[in-house]
């Protein structure tokens, strides 16, 4: 029961808090940065989805996670730590050439990790864990 | 691998949420089971088994064991 109102809690505190960036920016919002708050509300969505469906399956009496969600996750995460590395060399070989912010790849990287782990994770939820 | 889950609950009057429930899993794993998607681990498989009163060979079937394989 807590850990699937602390997938609703740390999404609500995401979501407070880009709300208090939002307000606190003064000057008009660029492309990039639209997309960094709609991929923020994405990310939001899931955590809240995710929240909920375990509170669901709490109340009609199953675990909120047995061994095949734990191997959705534990595959979801290597998986896009994998792949991460990958994006974190393209981020880094666009610093040089795009004349990026630091401050900008920090974050694009930051949000890039995390669209990877929720594309990894509901990949595997849809196809399954044939392999593992 | 395949296994005969369906066919067994079939048999003996189960619902995919009663057989969670025994086995102490999410209704969702059974589905992924039942689709061939997850090959569960050697206790899941020793449990669902059990609560068919069979053995994990009679329930879960390997290569040429498959029916229609060869």
């Amino acid at each position: 029961m807590k850990k699937s109102w602390l997938a609703i809690l740390i999404s609500a505190m995401v979501l407070v808090t880009t709300i208090l960036w939002l307000m606190n920016t003064k000057k008009p919002l660029s492309i990039p940065e639209i997309s960094q708050y709609g991929v923020i509300l994405v990310l939001v969505g899931l955590g809240v989805y995710v929240g909920i469906s375990r509170l669901k399956s709490e109340k009609r009496g199953e675990p909120p996670e047995d061994e095949l969600s734990k191997k959705i996750l534990q595959k979801a995460s290597s998986t896009a730590y994998y792949i991460s590395l990958y994006m974190w060399l393209a981020l880094a070989y666009m610093i040089d050439t795009q004349k990026l912010e630091t401050h900008t790849v920090i974050g694009t990287g930051i949000l890039g990790m995390a669209i990877l782990f929720a594309v990894c994770w509901f990949f595997y939820k849809v196809r399954g864990m044939k392999d593992a | 691998m395949h296994n005969r889950i369906k066919e067994l609950r079939a048999r003996y009057n189960l619902t995919q949420d009663d057989l969670a429930n025994k086995v102490k899993v999410r209704r969702e794993t059974i589905v992924f089971l039942e689709k061939g998607k997850y090959n569960p681990s050697l206790k899941l498989a020793h449990d669902i088994a059990v609560t068919f009163d069979s053995k994990i060979e009679d329930v879960f079937l390997f290569g040429d064991e498959i029916p229609g394989s060869q």
